[in-house]
């Protein structure tokens, strides 16, 4: 069993191979080899990794990715999520961006990959008015600078 | 590690267990937004950008997104990579992924205005010398065509009258030619770029027999897969002993197919390499068609019978197909599509005959039945099959669907949709089901005359060049689909893109790139009895 410290103090005890899934805390314990001594993890919060352990738990026992690769290159091509993974990210926005976070904190590439294929998801095929709402941010462009932004790209104009 | 540092340096400023500011999109750390924008189309990026000031600062001159973006497009759409060696800013990319947009958008504003798109004064024809040591002979045919005159008619000038097939690779950038001689990679310049084409490969054919292109397959993004058919007609080729062949009766036809790979990667090692020559002798001389999966190619040599060519192994394995089937390949499996589902066959387990240097007789062979891994059967049987609409490849497993068009009466038809997930380590873990019936696909379309060519022009809409009706040899073309810009009109008109350069001259081959706006046309020039080739860009 490994022992994760997070920051808000709690300890959660965790097996090795679920946990495995993180590189950063494999190659941790690998470069550590046995200890009894908690796993600081400064940046993480345990409401969140209790999500991110859900995660880990999951995918347990199936093979972890090369290291190297980085999905985006090869030949990933659609946004499509698998079942599971969608279900699972269906939280709340900022859980949804504290989970990319800590996915890449502990370096969890897939994790990481699944959080951004669902934020990318959400924004897919909205317009710039619904992505401000979807965000929650104002519109802050003039309107000659807003009209000089159409302009450059009324290719994307459906009319 | 920039991540993880900069992360690392924000969170320092915040108490444990204190939330010092509510985390969204906007106070996400920049490289993990331009993580989650990589993942968008451009019309998505775009609508970001211009959504607040601080995604269009992210995004205006981050070359990282769009090529990204430029590179999502590729893999979707089945683009060549190596169409984009070169390109650096953000200006480029961004130019090279909205391409298609343009295109539709320019195609909808010509058809609402009279339906005129071509604009002869812009295209360009192939360089008289533009490669260094090219053959006599040739030179000697391009002399003769430029001394010939046809009375009071001022033709253009032909440097390569001999051009039997044409290929214009996907992305737009090169086009590959084919005469007895040469196998020829033009560079037509990036998107938007209209300098005179050069010649960056060449590789000496100096077949004998009359050639076409077969298939072209775009392998590992930067190379090109290419098998030429040459057929022989009551001679036997050089190479070929001809004691070791029987050929006592006319109607034996020798074929070669030549297997060639051209790299384009992106470090500038170009190169062309000979993969394979398969010798064939037949009786029949139907037309063949051929497909590519990494170093297999199916030939299908007569009706629902392939010749299974392994050009790594050197090895053959002659099939029969289910009856009236369309196939594909992906990922070393082979999919025969009917009017009762698909048919899986796995092609590493197959029989395996050598190729040798004597001609494959199929005169004397008798196909064996496919090995069948699986099958899925369609909801509901269908019949008079007019055309299968294949799917795209998948990566490794996944959804894949097809459309079947099923004739109804002449000219018109009605389009079934089907898809079954694949993944070949569990493939009865999906059955078939049924997509529906559209309306619109294709249904409504005017398509008076019989389409030459089909094209995917991005988010599943597609195209047609056609001879325009009445005037036969005007050539238009007419996009559809359910996108954006298209969605609009329940059928599109055929908008006229180039008319021959005179009555005498007929169009035989049109290659089309929608998302670079580049056209060719190969025109059979009959006085001048010349190939004359010609490239457009519509952008």
């Amino acid at each position: 069993m490994v022992l994760l410290l997070t920051s808000d103090n709690e300890m959660f005890s965790v097996a090795e191979d679920v946990i495995k899934r993180s590189a950063y805390i494999k190659n941790m314990l690998e470069d550590v080899g046995e200890s009894d001594l908690p796993i600081p993890l400064p940046n993480v919060e345990s409401n969140v990794l209790v999500k991110i352990l859900e995660y880990c738990e999951h995918y347990r026992g199936e093979p972890l990715p090369a290291s190297d690769v980085d999905p985006a290159e090869i030949g990933d091509r659609s946004l499509d999520i698998a079942d599971w993974d969608q279900k699972y990210m269906a939280v709340d926005q900022e859980m949804l961006f504290e989970i990319i976070l800590a996915a890449n904190y502990l370096d969890i590439k897939s994790l990481l990959d699944v959080g951004c294929k669902t934020v990318a998801k959400m924004m897919k095929g909205k317009s710039s008015e619904e992505i401000r709402t979807l965000f929650n941010i104002a519109n802050d462009f003039t309107p000659e600078e807003e009209a000089q932004i159409r302009k450059e790209n009324a290719w994307a104009e459906c009319r | 590690m920039s991540l993880f540092a900069l992360f690392l340096g924000s969170s320092f400023l915040a108490p444990p267990g204190f939330h010092y500011r509510v985390l969204e999109m906007r106070t996400l750390p920049l490289e993990f937004q331009t993580l989650i924008i990589k993942h968008l189309d451009a019309r998505d990026i775009v609508h970001l950008q211009q959504a607040c000031k601080g995604f269009n600062d992210l995004i205006k001159g981050n070359a990282e997104v769009w090529r990204a973006c430029l590179k999502r497009l590729c893999h979707v759409e089945g683009l060549f990579w190596s169409s984009f060696n070169g390109l650096s800013t953000d200006v480029e990319y961004k130019n090279a992924c909205t391409g298609i947009w343009r295109f539709k958008k320019r195609y909808r504003k010509c058809e609402s205005s009279g339906g005129d798109m071509s604009h002869r004064s812009e295209s360009r024809h192939l360089p008289v010398r533009a490669y260094g040591d090219l053959a006599e002979e040739g030179d000697a045919e391009a002399d003769e065509a430029e001394e010939e005159v046809i009375y009071g008619d001022p033709h253009i000038k032909n440097p390569h009258p001999g051009i039997k097939g044409i290929y214009l690779v996907p992305g737009g950038r090169f086009l590959v030619t084919a005469d007895n001689t040469w196998l020829l990679v033009w560079d037509l310049g990036p998107p938007g770029k209209k300098d005179a084409p050069a010649v960056w490969m060449q590789h000496r054919l100096d077949c004998i027999g009359s050639i076409k292109f077969l298939d072209v397959h775009i392998a590992e993004n930067t190379a090109l897969r290419i098998v030429l058919q040459e057929d022989f007609y009551g001679e036997v080729p050089p190479y070929i002993d001809p004691s070791q062949l029987s050929v006592n009766d006319d109607n034996t036809t020798l074929t070669t197919f030549h297997c060639l790979e051209v790299c384009l990667p992106e470090n500038g090692d170009y190169a062309i390499k000979m993969q394979g020559r398969l010798y064939v002798a037949r009786t029949d001389d139907d037309e063949i068609k051929a497909v590519q999966c990494g170093h297999t190619v199916a030939l299908e040599v007569s009706a629902d019978v392939i010749l299974l060519w392994d050009t790594q192994g050197w090895t053959f394995s002659f099939w029969k197909l289910p009856e009236d089937s369309t196939f594909y390949m992906q990922q070393g499996y082979l999919f025969a599509i009917t009017g009762e589902g698909v048919q899986v066959i796995d092609l590493t387990h197959s029989p395996r005959n050598l190729v040798t240097n004597q001609p494959v007789d199929l005169r004397s062979l008798s196909p064996a039945s496919a090995p069948l891994f699986h099958s899925y059967e369609w909801p509901t049987e269908l019949e008079d099959i007019v055309e299968v609409i294949l799917p795209k490849s998948i990566p490794a497993c996944g959804s894949v669907e097809y459309e079947l068009q099923v004739g109804l009466e002449p000219k018109a038809y009605k389009t079934h949709r089907f898809s079954h997930d694949f993944n070949p380590q569990a493939p009865s873990s999906s059955t078939a089901r049924s997509l529906g019936t559209p309306k619109s696909a294709g249904a409504g379309a005017d398509l008076s005359e019989d389409p030459w060519i089909r094209f995917e022009c991005g988010d599943g809409d597609w195209g047609y060049i056609c001879e325009a009706s009445p005037d036969i040899s005007n050539i238009s073309m007419t996009l559809q689909g359910n996108s954006g810009l298209l969605a609009h009109s329940e059928y599109s008109d055929p908008v006229s893109i180039m008319t021959p350069e005179n009555e005498s001259t007929i169009i035989q081959e049109v290659n089309v790139c929608p998302f670079s706006g580049r056209v060719v046309f190969l025109w059979d020039r009959r006085l001048l009895e010349d190939a004359m080739l010609e490239i457009v860009d519509y952008l």
